[in-house]
């Protein structure tokens, strides 16, 4: 797991529900990873300069992105180049660490240390010593995170959303990618102002009673199911004992959930790739699973955060799927890539955007022009893709 | 890459409400065994090995392993806390030792 496990898209998942505004939530963040750990990769290859290399020994980016800016190419490129070798034949893949000095790897050790131990750990299980071999990296699940790239909220200056008096910031608010930490912390504070400013220009408002109960009754009512029931099925004493209500634990929900995304909505494990029928098929099927969110059940406090969890990841995968399937065009190859239709739309060199309908239920997608502020190239990489919401 | 409780040397931090490991744990997974009085983790497979269990635990009883599908058996990697520095010591799983010491607070 790269992202936190626990950032289960939650801060969408309020506005989604609320019938707030969302901007390219089909630019998903698929980043190059360290193979089976997903430890981060730019600590060594811009850290440590390591080059990427396939399994013949290539510089892929050198070698085979000369044309997009090698490794200057844009984020997006750098981050797909690896899947495209594994997926053309020419797998595994590498950053090539075998130039670092013995100093050099103990820096790299440290650095780990400090950002994701476990890799010391993992490197250790494997015996392996950088200097002597390099290290392989494959392709991360897809991330819906707007501090990376453009997904979020839409929102105006103040960091407002379409849904007056619900703010943004961060990997919330979209329509700003590569603001990482620092960023998104500033975003924090335009959005601390601007909710301020709003906050002096209202009045109190009463608590709607009926509102706060059904809100209760929402979160709480997963935790009441099969109480005090008797035990239907026969487990034997020690094993999960969850099978005496017959209902969906959040753990089968997920897996489901994932797979169904990884297949058919472009995961790693279809290198990032989609087309209309796949989506269409993943939409329904995300459908189905809400349809049965009402047989989800908790057993203690612990559980009923993850039914809350799947039921937020189901309604902020279904305006994913719905954004990936409305970008008709590949504008981001690996980010959002389409075998349906391969190149660039000029026509939509625009946002896409989406809100729900809330008498309908139904994701409605509309789009917003791209207005460009500041003067000058909008890709640094002397590019035959012609346009990118992203700067690289 | 989950964390397993050593059971003779977890004491359950007795005296406190929750053990440190359960009060430091941002996925709610480190937990108080009612039965036995000592911590686990009650799903080895949300964890986002984060180590700061197995840093805090007074006790040194939290020991972090590489599932096994993903790196051979025999490797450890243990930290030691100081007040102004971090101490870890990788064994790997042909015996080879590196220590590495650092600072993690600024001088005043």
């Amino acid at each position: 797991m790269w992202m936190c496990p626990f950032n289960v898209g939650t801060g969408y998942a309020v506005g989604v529900r609320a019938g707030a505004e969302f901007t390219l939530m089909e630019q998903r963040w698929c980043a190059a990873r360290v193979k089976d750990f997903t430890g981060p990769v730019d600590t060594i290859s811009v850290g440590y300069k390591a080059k990427m290399i396939n399994g013949k020994g290539e510089m892929i980016l050198q070698e085979r992105y000369a044309h997009l800016g090698g490794d200057a190419a844009p984020r997006y490129i750098r981050a797909n180049a690896p899947m495209n070798e594994w997926s053309e034949g020419r797998g595994p893949t590498f950053v090539d660490t075998r130039h670092l000095s013995p100093e050099q790897v103990r820096d790299l050790k440290i650095d780990y240390l400090n950002e994701r131990p476990t890799y010391v750990l993992f490197l250790a299980a494997r015996g392996q010593d950088p200097a002597m071999e390099p290290l392989e990296i494959y392709g991360s699940d897809p991330y819906i995170v707007g501090g990376h790239t453009g997904s979020g909220y839409w929102v105006d200056v103040d960091r407002m959303s379409t849904h007056r008096g619900l703010f943004a910031a961060g990997e919330c608010a979209g329509g700003m990618p590569n603001k990482f930490v620092g960023g998104c912390a500033a975003e924090g504070v335009l959005a601390a102002r601007g909710a301020m400013k709003y906050i002096a220009s209202v009045q109190h408002g009463n608590i709607d009673e009926n509102q706060a109960a059904a809100e209760k009754e929402r979160v709480f009512s997963p935790l009441l199911k099969g109480l005090g029931m008797e035990v239907k099925y026969n487990i034997p004493a020690g094993q999960d004992q969850r099978g005496q209500y017959d209902g969906v634990t959040p753990e089968e929900m997920e897996e489901r959930f994932q797979r169904l995304m990884d297949e058919y909505a472009a995961g790693v494990g279809q290198f990032f790739k989609c087309n209309e029928e796949q989506l269409n098929y993943a939409l329904k099927h995300i459908k189905m699973l809400k349809e049965q969110v009402d047989r989800l059940f908790a057993t203690d406090l612990h559980e009923l955060v993850l039914v809350h969890d799947v039921i937020d990841r189901l309604d902020v995968a279904e305006v994913v799927v719905m954004h990936l399937r409305e970008r008709r065009e590949s504008r981001w190859p690996g980010w959002q890539t389409r075998t349906d239709y391969p190149g660039v739309d000029p026509s939509l060199d625009c946002f896409i955007n989406s809100r729900k309908n809330l008498e309908t239920g139904e994701i409605e997608m509309l789009k917003r022009p791209y207005e460009q502020i500041l003067p000058g190239s909008r890709t640094s990489a002397p590019s035959p893709i012609p346009l990118s919401a992203e700067k690289a | 890459m989950p964390p397993y409780v050593v059971k003779d040397k977890c004491d359950g931090c007795k005296g406190k409400e929750e053990p440190l490991c359960e009060q430091i744990c941002i996925g709610d997974l480190m937990t108080l065994d009612q039965e036995s009085g000592k911590a686990y983790c009650r799903s080895l497979r949300d964890c986002w090995d984060c180590m700061s269990c197995t840093k805090i635990c007074p006790k040194g009883a939290i020991e972090q392993r590489i599932p096994y599908q993903l790196g051979y058996h025999g490797a450890k990697l243990i930290p030691m806390i100081g007040t102004d520095s971090i101490t870890w010591t990788c064994v790997d799983i042909n015996g080879k030792v590196e220590r590495f010491t650092y600072r993690t607070r600024n001088k005043k």
